[in-house]
C-alpha cells in the first residue's frame, strides 16, 4: 500500500477525524448560529459582508490554532504520531477541514441563522414571520471576495503552522507573531510602493519632457494603473506563496514531531 | 523483527540517557523491560515506536526505520503509554474509529479481553475510572494482534484483582507471531508472565536474557535461615525471611524472583552479567 495515500487508509483516518471533532464543532457552530442570527436581528435581517466574514475568520483560525490539541499534551501527541495514517494524510485531514468544510459550515450557519433571525424579529415585534429567499440576509462584496479568500487560506495556514510550533497558548502566541509580521511585511511594502512610484514618475517625467501637460497626465495615470495592477498581482502571488510555505512548514514540523520523556 | 544496533539517545549533549544499545526482539515472547526510574524504560519504547529519534545508531522494524513512522510499519505496532486520554466517544464507536487502521484487529478477541477484565459496553469512555481506562485500552491494545505490543507501567493505576486478570489476558494475547515489550518497575506484576529479562542501568543493557537461561546460570534463595545464604552474590532481609541469589552450581531450576534478580545486578552489576557471558 502507498505509504504517503492511500483513500482507504484516508477515508478511515477522516472518519476517525470527524468522530473526534464532531462533538466540539457541533458546539461552536451552535455559538456562531446564535450570534450571527443575533446580528442580523439587529442588523434588519441582514449582516455586512465585514461582519460575516471577520466571523468567519476568527472561527476558522482558532480551529486551525487547536490543531495543536493533537500535539498538546503528550498523550495526544503519542495518540496522533501513532495512528497508522501518513503524516501526509493527517496534515490533509486537518487542511481540507480548515480550508473546505469550515467555510461550508458557515454558509450552513448563515443559512440557518438568517431563518432564526426572521424568527426572532418576528416574535419580538409580535408581526408575522416574513420568510425571505436563502441568504437574503447576506451581503457580498465581490471585488472583496478574492482578497477574503487569499488571506483566509494564507491565514489559516499561519495559524496551522502556528499550531506546530507553540503548543501552549496557540491562538495567543500565533496572533502576536501574525502581528509584528504584518507590521514588518506592511513597512517593506509601503517603502517599497514608495520606491516604486518615486521612480515611475522619475522615469515617465524624463521620457516625456517634450509632451504637453495633458499627456503627462494621461501617462501618470497609465503609470498609477499599472503600478496598482502588478501590485494586486504581487499581492496574489505573495499570498499563494506564503501560505503554500506554510503548509510546507507545518508539514515539515509534523513529520518531525518527537515526544520528549522529560516534559510533562 | 526488531533490532536494535548501536543506539545512543540523549536528552542534552553528552549527557548520554541511553548509550550503544544492542539488541533484538524476536517474535514469540515476553519482554519484561526493567530499571530504576529515570533509566529510560519510557524513552526507549518511545525509540523503538518512532516517538523519538535516535542521536547516533539505528532501530529497525523489519528493515524500515521507526522514525519514519510509515503507515504500514504503524498499522504492525501498538503502543500503550503510560497516560493516555481516551475520546468522549462509546467503546463501540472507538473500537469502529481505531480498528480499521489494524487489519488483524479482531472483534471477537477485544469482547473476549473485556470479559477477562469485566468490562461493558460504556456509552462515554471518559467517564470512567482510570483503572477501567486503562483496561479498555489494554483490551483493545491486545485485539490489535499487532506483532509488536509496547506497553509502559501497563499495571499501573490497576486493582489487585485486575493484575491477575491482565496475565491472564496476556497469557491469551500471546502467539508465536508476536512479541510484548513490558515496561515496568512493579516486577511482581509481572512474574510468570515474561520469557526474556531486559534491564536498563546505568545507561546500558545490563541484561538481555531469557528466564530458562537465568534460571540455568543463578539460583534463587528463599529461606528463614540465614545460614542458607551462602555463597549468594546478592542477599536481603525481608519480612518472611531471607531472599537471595548465588551462582547455578547444582543445575537445579529455580523460579526466577525478578526483584531480587533486579536488585541483585543493580548493585552487583558484574558479578552478575559475567555468569550470562
Amino acid at each position: 500500500m502507498n505509504q504517503i495515500f492511500s483513500p482507504a487508509r484516508f477515508g478511515a483516518y477522516a472518519m476517525r477525524f470527524v468522530s473526534q471533532k464532531s462533538k466540539n464543532c457541533l458546539l461552536m457552530y451552535v455559538v456562531v448560529t446564535g450570534v450571527l442570527a443575533i446580528l442580523m436581528a439587529l442588523g434588519g435581517q441582514s449582516i455586512d459582508f465585514f461582519p460575516m466574514t471577520a466571523i468567519l475568520f476568527i472561527v476558522a483560525v482558532v480551529e486551525a490554532s487547536r490543531f495543536s490539541n493533537n500535539i498538546e499534551p503528550r498523550s495526544m501527541k503519542i495518540g496522533f504520531l501513532l495512528v497508522p495514517a501518513s503524516q501526509f494524510e493527517k496534515m490533509l485531514a486537518s487542511v481540507l477541514y480548515l480550508f473546505i468544510a469550515v467555510p461550508l459550515l458557515y454558509i450552513v450557519a448563515l443559512l440557518v441563522a438568517q431563518y432564526v433571525a426572521m424568527f426572532l424579529v418576528a416574535l419580538f415585534t409580535l408581526t408575522p414571520p416574513q420568510w425571505a429567499a436563502p441568504f437574503h440576509a447576506v451581503t457580498i462584496n465581490s471585488d472583496m471576495l478574492p482578497w477574503f479568500c487569499l488571506s483566509y487560506y494564507s491565514s489559516v495556514s499561519f495559524y496551522l503552522m502556528g499550531a506546530t510550533i507553540w503548543t501552549r497558548n496557540t491562538f495567543l502566541k500565533t496572533t502576536v507573531v501574525n502581528l509584528l509580521l504584518g507590521f514588518v511585511i506592511l513597512i517593506i511594502i509601503s517603502i517599497s510602493a514608495m520606491a516604486f512610484t518615486l521612480q515611475s514618475d522619475i522615469f515617465t517625467a524624463l521620457g516625456s519632457i517634450s509632451y504637453t501637460n495633458d499627456n503627462i497626465s494621461r501617462l501618470s495615470q497609465n503609470v498609477r494603473y499599472d503600478i496598482e495592477s502588478v501590485f494586486v498581482t504581487f499581492g496574489y502571488i505573495v499570498s499563494i506563496l506564503f501560505t503554500i510555505g506554510y503548509l510546507v512548514i507545518a508539514y515539515l514540523r509534523i513529520t518531525e514531531l518527537e515526544v520528549n520523556e522529560t516534559k510533562r | 523483527m526488531l533490532k536494535v544496533e548501536e543506539m545512543t539517545f540523549s536528552y542534552k549533549r553528552n549527557e548520554y540517557l541511553l548509550n550503544r544499545l544492542n539488541f533484538d526482539i524476536t517474535p514469540g515472547g515476553v519482554y519484561g523491560l526493567l530499571g530504576k526510574n529515570g533509566s529510560g524504560k519510557s524513552t526507549l519504547l518511545y525509540l523503538m515506536t518512532g516517538l523519538m529519534f535516535p542521536k547516533i545508531g539505528h532501530i529497525y522494524i523489519d528493515g524500515i526505520e521507526p522514525r519514519k513512522r510509515l503507515p504500514d510499519m504503524l498499522s504492525q505496532l501498538y503502543l500503550l503509554p503510560e497516560e493516555y486520554d481516551l475520546p468522549a466517544t462509546s467503546v463501540d464507536e472507538f473500537v469502529k474509529r481505531n480498528a480499521a487502521f489494524y487489519p488483524r484487529f479482531s472483534r471477537e478477541d477485544f469482547d473476549r479481553y473485556m470479559d477477562i477484565f469485566d468490562l461493558e459496553s460504556v456509552k462515554n469512555m471518559q467517564r470512567v475510572s482510570m483503572g477501567q481506562k486503562k483496561k479498555y485500552l489494554v483490551s483493545f491494545a491486545l485485539a490489535t494482534n499487532t506483532a509488536l505490543l509496547f506497553m509502559d507501567e501497563p499495571t499501573n493505576g490497576m486493582d489487585i484483582p485486575s493484575k491477575s486478570q491482565f496475565r491472564k489476558a496476556i497469557a491469551l494475547g500471546m502467539n508465536d507471531e508476536r512479541s510484548i515489550v513490558i515496561s515496568t518497575h512493579q516486577v511482581r506484576d509481572l512474574e510468570s508472565m515474561i520469557d526474556r529479562v531486559l534491564i536498563l542501568h546505568n545507561h546500558s543493557m545490563l541484561l538481555n536474557e531469557s528466564t530458562l537461561r537465568i534460571a540455568e546460570k543463578l539460583e534463587f534463595v528463599n529461606t528463614t535461615d540465614k545460614e542458607e545464604l551462602d555463597g549468594c552474590i546478592y542477599s536481603a532481609f525481608t519480612p518472611a525471611g531471607f531472599v537471595g541469589v548465588r551462582p547455578n552450581t547444582t543445575g537445579a531450576e529455580t523460579p526466577v524472583d525478578l526483584e531480587v534478580l533486579f536488585n541483585a545486578i543493580i548493585t552487583n552489576p558484574e558479578t552478575i552479567t559475567n555468569r550470562f557471558v
